[in-house]
């Protein structure tokens, strides 16, 4: 990519390019100092080695550079790319020394003598603050984290946080800061008079370093060496994909001219169109080219994006769903009473459970009972959908032990062992996810931050614990609790009854006994056994279990049970599974439904949104498409006078036709690939370093991505296609021009 | 014509081209007939407008007659569909524009094996041709030069050196030093003999260029889409040199419009 430029004449010496390379390296070495999160330049954590290094590189380069800039500034006037250039750089060099090692100065005074009246100036009065852990060099432009842990514990150059302002430190700092990122802008502007050679050692250095830095990082290299704040991490993580994507790019630029000779050499047409392509064109039509291209990858890329990010919320549904749902359900069918045909309850059940287990493909099943009930405790009361389980079993379909928040399932056959959660007085229960709960008084403030392990606090878990906070269990002295059936509800729920393990409710059914006032309903107390929580809203509130012989009791339907519920190997087998099951005549009387059958409406309605926005977002693409149409168009009307020399050597109109299409066919390869490239690389930076959602309203805490390749595929061909339908007429107008009109004129 | 027995190379027979404008007719080519013998040099000379140009796109079918027909040894072109008249092109004729038409995208080499790539020829043999051909131009040396770095002469031989890249038995050339200077044209009219001479090209040259036309063994006068005078240029020189002198008086400011 750098040799393509013809060479400059070389006036300049090469230190003074060597200066230049310097000032870029400077700057990208501090960038990935500031955003690697191992990076070892927290001098407080590390050792003298790392310190003694560091300052001997800075003295080093001072001893090197000023010199250097001192000389550029004396002959600069006579090179070539000059005198102003070389004044800048070493008015911004020698700026870039004086601040910077003042800065080092002051800390140095600041570990020395703490309450100097040098660091109260420096501070801005702030000095005293740090009592005897020195003094604050808040860079002004975002912060550096590592550098602010590294350097706190170490008296030698302590960062606050609280330092910030316009402190004579502070300004010293941002012209630190801000000459560097000028003498590599300078450095930058004058990439093209390096020599080329130079430029070609460059981008093999970058290159060869991108390819080590990925190999690092894909091998696991470490993420935090250093303590390092979420921010760094956050960073960090998504210097993979970013890298990963640049060495991709560089592969591609790398791979393209032998690709390209390739290609040239199947056809005259494909050599024809891609000279087309990549030879240099009027201005014009240069531009309007990278603009077609451009919207091609926005467009494709715009739909990558969004249906990676529906299909993510579509794969976090479906397997919400399915953590509280059989893959697989069978239900009895049959005549009941006046009722007519329907579903009936299942008297044969433990047969059918034995028989399904033989099915190819089926892991586990179990039988449940399953009723419409009320429940109530002191305060509130809701309708719910009460499962009555073999708790074990059930779990082995269901993974509800999995989604356990508090007690436990096994207790619902052990409801002796039922037991509120102990909280002694004064003191502090650790949550899942390191908040601490504690007294109603000191639950309002906030704990210590650094006491938390980011990555362990769950926003969902803040959340969850706030709701706990609410309300306690009522103080019960331990082991006096009355033996009660168990019962598991979810956390919604649990929040809406303000219910907690331990507590007592009533679970009304509508199936009474007729007393001497007429129909008497069914009333049960159950103690809570434990609440889930399964990240579906619908679940949370409306489902309970219970033991399948209490439900069974309550819904008046001892010995049978409502369906028997089914796990299969792989959720893509459920349908199979179903099918195979309903033709079985092993269960005859019984239908047999999957899960997409179960929940038909809504998968359906899922289906039709993506539809509708795929269709929408397919419009930006036809927009491209008619990027793509003038871009031709132009290509045409430049390169028109060569269709009449080509039909007169032999070219038929076809001929000419397929080569302007493929013209097209390159835009649209080309842009459907890097769009879709791009979107699957956003993406992954996204799903890597997550991009957080209020759990409150979506119920989910981060954006959910899935790639499905099928989808990607589709976008590139229709990308890829509408190009080609814009290309049409264009290369048909060239392929019916008259040969003879092209070659009159020059 | 002088030997009704020997097939010509090829033969135009009442060509007529008309273009419709705006319901008014325009007879550029009005029922010419001529034939070309393997092995003739022969020059179309002409005021401009006078339909050389466009009979030379006839008979190198890339226009089609409004009425007449074209035969090439005896075959009837108007019966051929667009890709066999392409494939006939491509090994049948070579052509030399004016504005020497090479394609800018590639080298003096890659241009010159063109017609070779369009028929599918990609072998090394054909590469070696052309680079003989360029030698032959003397222009081995600018092989891998682009076009827009060789000069109008330069040009103009590369695009010779294309035209024979295919072997054809006719070259169609239409001004192909009307653009050239004085020395640079010789360059050219000499090896349009030299190739003559060594390989029996049959060469019909559209020209203003006097020296040129007196050099063909034919040459074929036309005025308003009508053959004027068709004899050897030998003969008839002398008769000739009247008209050619007013054609060249105003080539001068022609030339400056196109240039």
């Amino acid at each position: 990519m750098g040799t393509d430029v013809p060479p400059v004449a070389p006036v300049r010496p090469r230190w003074a390019d060597a200066v230049i390379l310097a000032s870029l390296a400077h700057a990208l070495f501090w960038v990935l100092a500031w955003t690697l999160p191992w990076m070892p330049l927290s001098l407080g954590e590390v050792s003298w080695f790392w310190k003694g290094l560091w300052a001997a590189s800075a003295t080093g380069s001072l001893l090197v550079m000023v010199p250097a800039l001192l000389l550029a500034w004396k002959h600069g006037s006579r090179w070539k790319h000059g005198t102003g250039l070389w004044r800048g750089f070493s008015v911004l060099g020698l700026l870039h020394y004086v601040s910077m090692f003042l800065c080092f100065g002051t800390a140095w005074v600041a570990w020395s003598f703490p309450s100097s009246p040098w660091i109260q100036w420096m501070t801005g009065g702030n000095g005293a603050a740090t009592g005897g852990s020195g003094v604050s060099l808040q860079l002004p432009f975002g912060s550096s984290p590592q550098s602010v842990t590294g350097f706190e514990s170490d008296p030698m150059m302590a960062l606050g946080e609280s330092f910030g302002g316009a402190t004579p430190l502070n300004l010293l700092a941002a012209v630190t800061v801000g000459t560097a990122v000028l003498m590599a802008l300078l450095g930058l502007l004058q990439w093209r008079t390096l020599r080329p050679g130079t430029r070609w050692a460059v981008w093999l250095g970058l290159d060869v370093g991108a390819l080590t830095g990925l190999g690092f990082m894909l091998s696991g290299g470490p993420t935090a060496l250093n303590g390092s704040s979420r921010s760094t991490e956050a960073t960090g993580l998504a210097w993979a994909p970013a890298l990963g994507f640049w060495v991709l790019v560089r592969l591609i630029l790398r791979a393209a001219p032998g690709v390209l000779r390739w290609m040239e050499r199947r056809s005259f047409r494909v050599k024809v169109a891609l000279r087309h392509l990549t030879a240099r064109k009027s201005r014009f039509l240069t531009v309007i080219g990278w603009l077609s291209i451009l919207a091609v990858v926005l467009s494709s890329c715009a739909l990558a994006i969004t249906l990676s990010v529906m299909g993510g919320f579509r794969m976090d549904l479906k397997q919400k769903m399915l953590g509280n749902h059989p893959h697989v359900l069978v239900q009895a069918t049959g005549t009941n009473g006046t009722q007519g045909a329907g579903l009936v309850p299942m008297g044969q059940w433990a047969r059918v459970v034995r028989q399904s287990r033989d099915v190819q493909g089926v892991v586990a099943a179990t039988a449940f009972v399953q009723g419409k009930v009320m429940v109530t405790s002191a305060t509130n009361l809701a309708g719910v959908e009460l499962y009555g389980i073999d708790a074990a079993e059930f779990s082995s379909v269901v993974r509800l032990d999995e989604q356990m928040e508090s007690g436990d399932l096994a207790w619902l056959d052990a409801p002796e062992r039922i037991q509120a959660p102990r909280v002694p007085s004064g003191g502090t229960v650790v949550l899942r996810g390191g908040i601490t709960r504690g007294s109603p008084g000191d639950a309002e403030s906030p704990t210590h931050p650094k006491a938390v392990d980011p990555k362990a606090v769950d926003p969902r878990t803040v959340d969850r614990a706030k709701k706990d906070l609410g309300f306690k269990p009522a103080e019960r002295p331990k082991g006096s609790l009355e033996v009660l059936p168990g019962i598991v509800i979810g956390r919604e729920l649990a929040f809406s009854l303000r219910l907690h393990v331990g507590d007592e409710l009533q679970i009304v059914t509508p199936r009474g006994t007729l007393g001497p006032q007429g129909m008497m309903p069914t009333r049960s107390t159950f103690r809570v056994a434990g609440v889930f929580y399964s990240g579906m809203y619908e679940y949370d509130m409306k489902n309970a279990y219970v033991q399948r012989e209490e439900a069974a009791r309550l819904m008046r339907m001892v010995g049978t049970v409502s369906a028997v519920g089914l796990r299969v190997s792989s959720l893509e087998q459920a349908p199979h599974v179903a099918q195979v099951m309903a033709r079985d005549a092993r269960f005859a009387g019984h239908r047999v439904r999957d899960w997409q059958g179960q929940n038909r409406n809504l998968f359906g309605a899922l289906a039709l949104e993506r539809l509708a926005m795929f269709v929408v977002l397919a419009l930006g693409v036809v927009v491209a498409g008619f990027c793509v149409f003038a871009t031709l168009t132009l290509m045409v009307e430049e390169k028109g006078n060569q269709v009449g020399v080509l039909r007169a050597m032999g070219s038929s109109r076809r001929d000419i036709l397929q080569i302007f299409l493929l013209e097209g066919l390159g835009v649209g390869v080309l842009g459907s690939l890097l769009g879709v490239g791009l979107g699957v690389g956003l993406c992954m930076v996204v799903q890597r370093a997550g991009l957080p959602l209020n759990p409150e309203v979506y119920y989910i805490d981060s954006f959910p991505i899935h790639f499905e390749p099928l989808e990607l595929t589709m976008v590139a061909l229709v990308s890829v296609l509408t190009t080609l339908v814009a290309t049409m007429v264009p290369a048909h107008i060239a392929s019916t021009r008259s040969p003879v009109d092209a070659v009159r004129y020059g | 014509m002088d030997e009704p027995t020997e097939t010509p190379l090829i033969r135009a027979q009442g060509l007529t081209r008309r273009f419709d404008r705006d319901g008014d007719t325009l007879t550029v080519l009005d029922r010419v007939s001529l034939s070309v013998n393997t092995g003739d040099m022969l020059a179309v000379v002409g005021a401009s407008g006078a339909g050389k140009s466009t009979l030379l796109h006839l008979l190198g079918t890339l226009d089609r007659p409004s009425d007449g027909k074209v035969f090439f040894g005896g075959q009837d072109l108007s019966e051929l569909d667009d890709r066999e008249l392409a494939d006939f092109r491509n090994r049948h004729l070579g052509f030399v524009f004016q504005f020497h038409h090479l394609l800018p995208e590639f080298t003096a080499v890659e241009n010159v094996l063109m017609p070779a790539w369009i028929s599918g020829d990609r072998t090394r043999a054909a590469t070696e041709r052309a680079e003989s051909l360029l030698e032959e131009m003397g222009l081995s040396a600018r092989r891998a030069h682009r076009p827009g770095e060789l000069s109008g002469g330069e040009q103009q031989r590369v695009a010779l050196a294309r035209a024979l890249m295919m072997e054809p038995p006719l070259v169609l050339a239409d001004e192909p030093t009307g653009n050239l200077d004085s020395a640079s044209s010789a360059l050219v009219h000499d090896l349009f003999f030299r190739i003559h001479e060594t390989r029996g090209t049959t060469f019909l040259v559209v020209t203003h260029n006097p020296a040129l036309a007196q050099q063909m063994t034919r040459v074929v006068t036309m005025q308003d889409g009508r053959v004027l005078d068709d004899g050897l240029a030998l003969g008839g020189g002398t008769a000739l040199g009247g008209g050619l002198a007013l054609e060249t008086g105003d080539l001068g400011p022609e030339m400056g419009d196109r240039a």
